[in-house]
Order: C-alpha cells, then structure tokens, then sequence
C-alpha cells in the first residue's frame, strides 16, 4: 500500500469540535475500574482505554485477506471526549480537488437521528462510481453509495460530502454492524456517541481504499461504545482498481477467511417436506407446519440446498 | 445452571470486551424468565441488572462479555436479528439442545427480536 500518512491526532476532531481536555475526559469518566478481578468468578474487566493521541499511518493496515475489518490500535480511537460532544452536531468535510469526501465526524444523540424513512440518493454520483453487477455478490450490485455516517445515526440522505463509493462487502460487513452498534446504544441509553469516519484514497485514486471508524461513547467515557477499525472497500473474488473504481472478476481475489459463516456452520433447520423449504427452528412458519412434513436437520446450510431445499423467505436461514 | 445470552446474526456475543446491543425489552423478559430464582451475572452487567449476583451459582447466568465453563442444562438466546461487530462467539452447540419454545417480540430498539429456549437433550 501506498504510502500515506495522515495525523489522526486530537487536531482534526478538536478542530471541528472544540478543544480536547484529556484532565476533563477522566473526570467525566464514570469508569468501570481497571483490571479488576473478582473472586467470584474471577473474571477480568477491562477499564476504559485513554485514546490515543499519536500519529497512525494507513501504511500499517494489514492487506485485505477477506476479512471485511480489522482492529487499529487495540480499539482504541485517536480521538477524545471534550465538552462540546455533549450536545449532538455533524460535521461532513468539503470534497476535494478531486470530488472526493473526506473526514466527518458527529456526536451522535438521539435529537439528530432521522424520524423518516431515507429518501433516493441515486442523484449522486461519488468518485469511482461504476453500476456494475456480479450473480456472487449479495445484491448483485457490488458497488454501494456508502454513507459514512450512517442514514440511521445522523439521517443525512443526498449529501455528496457523506456519500463515497463503496463495495456491498465493506457496506453491509464493514461498516454497518458498527453503525448498529452506536444506533442501538444512543437510542438505549439517550447517551452520545463520538464518531469518526475517514475515507482513505491513496494518491489520486477515486475510490477509497477503505475507511476508519472511531468512536467513543460520551458520557461514560467509552464504558458502552468504544471501537478504532479499519474498513476495507474490497470485495471478495472481485479484482478492483482503486485509481478508477474498474473492476472485473478475480478467481485469485482474497476470499472470506473468517472462521465459518452461519453458512458453513453446523446449524439445526427444519425442514418442510412438502414445500422444500428450511427455516431456522424459531421460525414462525415452522408452528403453521404440518407435523408429516415436519422434518429436524442439523448440517450446513450449503448441503440442504445441494439438496434441493430452499430457504425460507422470513427468516432467511 | 440456566444461561441466558444475547446474539447477533453471526452468533456474536461482544466486541472489544463490550456488550453488542442491549435493549428494555429484553430485561423485562429476562426478570420475568428469572422471576425470584437468583440471576448470576458478570460486573459487567450489573448496570443492567441491579438486582443481579455477581458470580455463578445454581440458577440463571447472564452472559455477556464471557461464557461460562460446561454445557448448561438449559439455554435462553435473545436473537437480535441484526449484525453487530464481534470478537467474542457463541461457542455451544445448539444441535445438542432441543427448542422447548419460542417466541417473537419488538423492542424498545429493535424491531423483531426473537427468544429461544433450549434444554439439552438426554
């Protein structure tokens, strides 16, 4: 990878946000106690990481092996807590020379999350943006208009500075678990989440090589929410080129390496007999079922549709 | 022992030693599966529990950040329905559980979220 370094340093979040106060971060903390074991059951809780204010280098991401992320700085994010994420705002870099987005940052409540459904965002047209299809790619579609702050946690919709051009794997493996992961705790808890995310283009490509997600919770100091990961904007079995977003179909492409999917996995699926159909055992369909075409299966996923069996359209086993 | 855990689509349980989600509904389902028998938890958990006994003991573990030792004789998933990072997996084999009951409920954040009960099967 390229070499390009970029300060990740309290600067670019201060600069939006107001100045960082590292004294006033621990005082704010309401901080599950560091390393504490317990005779109980002897377990050991991890306190909440001070973030780190020093430099990071995209150079030391790892190659992309399959894996939609991987972890950057043990989790910990390169920015911090100060006074003004109490209260929600959005920030969302201009585009540059090139058109390309660039850092954004929120602190996220629930007084900025949308109440409406997202509306159409096809009228743009980010860097690197190709329509293009693959039967293997889930959606077929393998280039999304990725939020970078997602529709759920800030409800922006069209807007060209939050919209990079995105592989389905690095929208819907990458970066949305993590989205729902702030979504769900903000609206639990009325707290604020600290969020970062930064595009990274190497050079003068159009398409990013992946992005940076940080994010702290706020008012218990990262006790709730608390990750630093790398996204990457890959696909697997699919050849990209980063300079224009090109692409074409690459049987020595990386691949998933994570340990078995649901797919792969051993599950137990009910079958129904007269239909062809499986469904995962809690599955409404499985109580309308008849009992003679009722039928209890544990294996992969892959071996019942080798089977001829199809899965169930509710709970998409 | 009873253990009650909460997964992802991917059968995550956490991530960076922090709980994935967590949702009202969820706890008043749990304090009424306990009902007056004691709920073991971890610290961890305790802000979600306060009436919750941290350790482990004869009755109901709430597993969030951990997974305790041995295969339960019963097991309640909280199925999420939605995918979350994790570095922490649900490891038991639930192909040696039968499904006693399941149920579907919204959330005070979710929209679907669907309880699972298992017992080992003999």
């Amino acid at each position: 990878m390229k070499l390009i370094s970029i300060i990740l340093s309290l600067f670019i979040a201060t600069g939006i946000a107001g100045c960082g106060n590292k004294n006033e971060y621990n005082q704010n903390i309401s901080p599950t106690p560091s390393a504490v074991t317990q005779q109980e059951n002897t377990e050991t809780i991890p306190a909440p990481e001070q973030p780190s204010q020093g430099t990071f280098s995209f150079d030391e991401i790892d190659k992309y092996s399959g894996k939609p992320y991987v972890v950057v700085n043990g989790n910990v994010p390169f920015i911090s807590v100060d006074s003004t994420a109490y209260t929600s705002y959005e920030s969302y870099s201009a585009l540059d020379s090139l058109g390309r987005c660039g850092v954004c940052i929120a602190s996220v409540g629930r007084d900025i999350m949308p109440t409406e459904a997202r509306g159409s965002i096809g009228s743009v047209k980010p860097t690197g943006w190709h329509s293009v299809k693959y039967d293997f790619v889930d959606g077929k579609y393998l280039y999304n208009r990725c939020h970078l702050l997602g529709f759920q946690l800030t409800g922006e919709n069209a807007n060209e500075r939050n919209l990079i051009t995105g592989t389905r794997s690095m929208n819907t493996q990458g970066m949305l678990p993590f989205e729902n992961m702030v979504a769900d705790y903000v609206k639990e808890t009325g707290n604020h989440v600290l969020l970062r995310v930064t595009p990274h283009f190497e050079g003068n490509n159009l398409l990013a090589s992946g992005v940076l997600m940080e994010a702290i919770s706020v008012e218990d100091s990262g006790a709730g929410v608390m990750f630093c990961v790398y996204c990457y904007n890959a696909e697997p079995g699919v050849a990209i080129n980063y300079e224009n977003g090109d692409n074409c179909e690459d049987i020595d492409a990386p691949i998933l390496t994570e340990e078995p999917t649901q797919q792969e996995a051993q599950n137990t699926y009910m079958l129904n007999t007269s239909t062809n159909k499986f469904h995962y055992p809690y599955c409404h369909s499985v109580k309308q079922m008849s009992d003679k075409n009722k039928q209890t299966y544990t294996g992969t996923r892959q071996s019942l549709i080798n089977s001829g069996y199809s899965p169930c359209g509710n709970c998409n086993p | 022992m009873k253990l009650i855990v909460c997964l992802d689509e991917a059968k995550g349980l956490a991530f960076n030693n922090r709980r994935q989600s967590r949702d009202k509904e969820v706890i008043k389902k749990i304090n009424e599966i306990t009902g007056d028998c004691p709920l073991y938890i971890n610290k961890y958990s305790r802000d979600l529990f306060a009436n919750g006994v941290v350790g482990a003991g004869d009755g109901f573990y709430f597993a969030e950040v951990d997974l305790p030792e041995g295969d339960p004789d019963e097991i309640y998933v909280f199925y999420w329905n939605r995918l979350y990072p994790s570095d922490l997996k649900f490891s038991i084999d639930l192909s040696l559980y039968d499904i006693v009951d399941t149920c579907e409920f919204a959330g005070s954040s979710h929209e679907k979220i669907t309880l699972c009960h298992y017992r080992r099967k003999k």
